[in-house]
Formats: C-alpha cells, sequence, structure tokens
C-alpha cells in the first residue's frame, strides 16, 4: 500500500497517432467518407479540369453553333447550351474558378474576422463595445444586398463579387471567435498564462485564438459550400461572374429561359452547385468530431 | 531573515455601477523568506484577491504589496515581469490549468520562453530537468493533458512553477481537485521541493489538514480580514476566533485521518 502511494506514476502505453483515430473515425462513418471522398474528387476535378474536359475550348466558352441545344447523349453527356458548347466540360471547367473564389472568400473573411473577434472577446470593455458594434452594422444588411451595394459601386465582375462576399462575411467569424474568446478568457489555463507574465499578444494567439480554430475549422469548411452558392446567386443575377466564363451560377441563369426545351442545361449547373454544398457540409460536420482533443482517442 | 513578500492594510475594493463589494480589509501580512504561510478561509473571503494583489495581477484600491522591499504597484512592466519570474503558481484544478492544446514539454517550456533566453538544447535541457524534479518520466513530454490523470498534471503544473527556479511560490488550493491518495503524493513532493530548494510557500486552502502539514504560519480569512493568526500548530491547536474554531471542529476526520495514513507510510518508507 505504501509503495503504490509513493511510486512516480508509471509510463503508461502512448495512446493512438492522430492519424490512426482519422482513417478510423471515417470508417466508421459512411458519411464523413462520403464528404472527405466528394471534396478530394472536386478538388481534384478543379486541377484537372482541362484535361477531364472533354472539349475544354468549348468549357472556357468557345461557340459551337452547329451543335446547338443538343440532349445528353454519348457525345455530349450532360448536352449542350444555346451556343453548343458541351457542358460537361462547360460544368468540369467551372470547378476550379469556383472553389478558388469560394476559398479565398472564406480565407479573407476568416483572416480578418478571427483576430478581431479574438481580441474582442479577450480584452473585453470597450474594445469589446466597439469591434461589436462594427460588426452589427454589417451583419444587419443581408450579404446578397451588401455585395450588390459592392458590386454597384465597382462594377459586376468575379473579383469584385468575391471582395463584396468577403466583406459580408467576416462579422460572423468575429463574433465566433468572440464568443470562444469569452470563454477561453475564463479559463484557468490563461490565468495560469498571466501569471506567468506571458505577454497578452502571446496570449491572444498561442492560447485564445489556437483554442477556437475548431469551430473556425469547421465554420470555415462549411462556408466555402456556402460562398459557392452565394457567388452562384450573385452570378446569376448578373453581379457576378461574366459571360462567357464558365461559372456555375452564370450557367443557371442563361438555362433559366429554356428550362422547359433544354432542361439540362440548368439542371447540370445547379447539380454541381448542390453536390459542393453538400460535399463540405458533410465535411464540416465530420471534422467537428476529428478536431476535438479529447474525442481525437477513441 | 527579511521578509520576501508584505502587505501593509492591503484594501482592494470590487465596484461595479452602484455596489462595491470590500474584498480585502486592511490585511497586513509578513512572509519572510524560507517560510510557509498557509492562507485558510471559506470562498469569498479574499484569498484569491490577495494573491493576485500580491503577483500585480490587481491593483490594489489602497495600502501597499511589497515583493523583496519593492513596491509591487510601482512596478514597471519590465519590473513586473522580473518579479513573476521569481514567483511561482500553482493552481487548484490540475487539468484545466494546463492548455487543451500543449503538450507538457510546451506547457513547461512557456515561463522558460518568457523569462529565461534558454533555446534549443538548453531549453530541452532546463525541461527535463524540471520534469526530473517532479518525478514525471521524460516520455511524458508529448504527452497532452487529457492523457495524463488529475495527479500527473499537477506534477506539470508544479514543474512548470519551478521551471524558471522562482524562490516564491503560490499554491491555491493544490490538492483539493484530487483523491486523498493523490494529494499525499503531491504534499509530499512539494515539502521535498521546499527544503530542496529553499522555497517559499504561500498556500491558500480550506483544508486544515493541508495546512496543517504544509504551513509553519497561518492566517484565517473572513469577509476580506483577516481574524486570526500565528503558528500553525498553535492556531489549529488553540483556536481563539469563533470562525476558526468552528472551522476546526468541523474538519472532516475521516480525510484527515488517510491523509495521515499516507503521510506516515512515506514516512516509514523513507527509513
Amino acid at each position: 500500500m505504501a509503495h503504490v502511494l509513493i511510486d512516480p506514476p508509471a509510463a503508461s502505453p502512448l495512446p493512438p497517432t492522430p492519424r490512426h483515430s482519422l482513417l478510423r473515425t471515417l470508417l466508421r462513418d459512411r458519411l464523413a467518407l462520403l464528404g472527405v471522398v466528394l471534396v478530394v474528387a472536386l478538388v481534384l476535378v478543379a486541377i484537372l479540369a482541362p484535361w477531364l474536359a472533354p472539349y475544354p475550348g468549348e468549357g472556357r466558352g468557345t461557340a459551337n453553333v452547329d451543335a446547338a441545344d443538343l440532349a445528353p447523349s454519348a457525345a455530349h453527356p450532360f448536352g449542350t447550351d444555346e451556343l453548343g458548347r458541351d457542358m460537361l466540360s462547360r460544368i468540369l471547367m467551372g470547378t476550379r474558378p469556383a472553389l478558388l473564389i469560394s476559398i479565398s472568400v472564406v480565407a479573407v473573411a476568416a483572416l480578418i474576422g478571427v483576430p478581431l473577434g479574438a481580441i474582442a472577446g479577450y480584452r473585453g470593455g470597450w474594445i469589446d463595445e466597439a469591434l461589436m458594434r462594427v460588426t452589427e452594422v454589417f451583419q444587419s444588411f443581408p450579404p446578397l444586398l451588401l455585395a450588390m451595394v459592392v458590386v454597384a459601386l465597382l462594377g459586376p465582375d468575379l473579383k469584385n463579387a468575391a471582395l463584396a462576399l468577403a466583406v459580408s462575411w467576416w462579422p460572423w467569424y468575429a463574433r465566433l471567435v468572440r464568443g470562444e474568446a469569452r470563454s477561453l478568457r475564463e479559463r484557468p489555463f490563461v490565468a495560469a498564462a498571466e501569471a506567468i507574465g506571458v505577454p497578452s499578444r502571446t496570449i491572444l494567439h498561442r492560447h485564445i485564438i489556437k483554442n477556437s480554430m475548431t469551430p473556425v475549422l469547421v465554420q470555415a469548411t462549411v462556408d466555402v459550400g456556402t460562398v459557392v452558392l452565394a457567388a452562384g446567386s450573385l452570378a446569376f443575377i448578373g453581379l457576378g461572374a461574366q459571360p462567357p466564363a464558365p461559372d456555375w451560377g452564370l450557367m443557371v441563369a442563361e438555362g433559366r429561359s429554356q428550362l422547359f426545351t433544354s432542361w439540362w442545361v440548368s439542371t447540370f449547373a445547379g447539380l454541381a452547385i448542390f453536390v459542393t454544398v453538400l460535399a463540405f457540409n458533410l465535411l464540416g460536420d465530420s471534422l467537428r468530431d476529428i478536431l476535438d482533443p479529447r474525442k481525437a482517442e477513441r | 531573515m527579511s521578509a520576501l513578500v508584505s502587505t501593509s492594510s492591503l484594501v482592494h475594493e470590487f465596484t461595479s455601477h452602484r455596489s462595491s463589494h470590500v474584498a480585502l480589509d486592511h490585511v497586513t501580512v509578513e512572509i519572510e523568506k524560507g517560510t510557509s504561510l498557509g492562507v485558510v478561509g471559506e470562498s469569498g473571503s479574499g484569498k484569491t484577491t490577495l494573491v493576485r494583489c500580491i503577483l500585480g495581477l490587481l491593483r490594489p484600491t489602497g495600502g501597499s504589496v511589497r515583493f523583496d522591499g519593492a513596491e509591487v504597484a510601482r512596478m514597471s512592466t519590465k519590473e513586473l515581469r522580473a518579479m513573476r519570474r521569481r514567483v511561482g503558481m500553482v493552481f487548484q484544478n490540475p487539468v484545466m490549468a494546463l492548455d487543451p492544446r500543449m503538450t507538457v514539454e510546451e506547457s513547461i517550456a512557456e515561463p522558460l520562453r518568457v523569462h529565461t533566453r534558454l533555446r534549443g538544447a538548453d531549453l530541452q535541457r532546463a525541461i527535463g530537468e524540471a520534469l526530473d524534479a517532479v518525478a514525471l518520466p521524460q516520455a511524458h513530454r508529448t504527452r497532452l493533458p487529457h492523457q495524463l490523470s488529475g495527479g500527473q498534471c499537477q506534477r506539470v503544473g508544479i514543474a512548470r512553477a519551478l521551471a524558471t527556479h522562482p524562490e516564491l511560490v503560490i499554491l491555491d488550493e493544490p490538492t483539493s481537485a484530487l483523491d486523498v491518495s493523490v494529494q499525499a503524493q503531491i504534499l509530499n513532493l512539494l515539502t521535498d521541493l521546499r527544503v530542496e530548494r529553499d522555497l517559499t510557500f504561500v498556500m491558500i486552502s480550506h483544508s486544515l489538514d493541508v495546512v496543517r502539514y504544509l504551513s509553519d504560519d497561518v492566517v484565517v480569512m473572513l469577509q476580506g480580514r483577516i481574524v486570526e493568526e500565528g503558528t500553525a500548530a498553535e492556531v489549529l491547536a488553540a483556536p481563539q476566533h469563533e470562525y476558526t474554531q468552528n472551522l476546526v471542529a468541523a474538519c472532516p476526520t475521516v480525510e484527515s485521518d488517510s491523509l495521515r495514513f499516507a503521510l506516515q507510510s512515506r514516512e516509514e518508507t523513507s527509513k
């Protein structure tokens, strides 16, 4: 008994490495696996589209009026649009810009929102008040309306649409991180760092921001899909990508007038958006489980 | 012998919009180098506020705190940092006091990075020494807090507090969140380290047994005031103030018996 009490704690066997548990989680959770497979496929398509597309030139926008409005067939699995462009090629070529725009919008929104939210939540007081009032001003406009204002000021193109979306997206990250920071601030390990004398800038990035990354990553992943949808909406109403760019939202708009004669134009472009949103949503959900350090072992 | 820390008529008042609450009401304590002071009192009695004032984390409303002769409230940021190098702090909840995403070695490296110029191999050596001092195997370096037991986490907390070789160690209920058997281990470790390194202890506790074991002197606080002070033996054997008498009478004997057993068995094995 006495020995049990005073022996120094023995080294217990090392827990499994995170990589193991990630694989196991994915194999157990079919939906998570589907999300990962779809996202990997989307990224591969984005990279390899010029080689995968049967008619890369038409995908980029070259018209071929002789083959206009063809229904899906072996030669054109997704049919052709009113300018005779192969829809499969159009959609494949549209993957890269869609993902690039969406990822940059989310990255910019997070880069602005995360530090501001962390400062507001950790410092509190008037800094918090001031920063949160600013985010509320931005949040009080519907994102699409705000985007329309920006595009109206700067002119309709894809870059301005992306800028507009980033401007309307960052407050959500600021609020998310502020909430995390406010609860982290009260945790003993932050008090411990303060007692040690760690400078508050270091506490902000080492303890506050790092520990709020899980919800940010989950949100960012889901948002990559949501922004694809939002950028598509802007293109649909003519405020995003301009023809002849291979943009999914634009394709839905182009096919809208012939929905009853050439249903395939809008339908397959819409499906591409749908699959992208779904894929990033599934991935985001599974990241939530995987990134929790306490769950990582199981 | 000179006082390492002294407070005189320390007052701290928390004020919100309308109400104010006096957390410290003219508290005067002197802590000599190499001694161990126990601060006893119920929650809300001002124990933690006292400690935060000593560390310079709270600015007192009145009175003064001196660390090694220098007025804490007048210290510059640089002087405060220099002072904190000489003060280590051990927290009540050992698991929560460690960043859940930082490995053991990162946690121990934190005070070393702030207060010393040790980097690279020198830093690794200092971390190794800190782990040795608290009898944790080097294999635990890369563990995360949730992969350790409460007692192991508290050892990491002590290693972190002592990594910069401080003179003063502030212990905020260092064992109250631990199992009784682990409590004894941690108390033994603290006693050994205190002797080895000639440390000065300030321990907040509501367990009189822990105070009896670890402290030379004791102050009893009630509603921000010191109601009784003296050597631990005197105060606990013959409490004068009604509050202390109740505290001593209410002390659970089961816990004290098992703690005493654990401590006795240690003495037997060390013979």
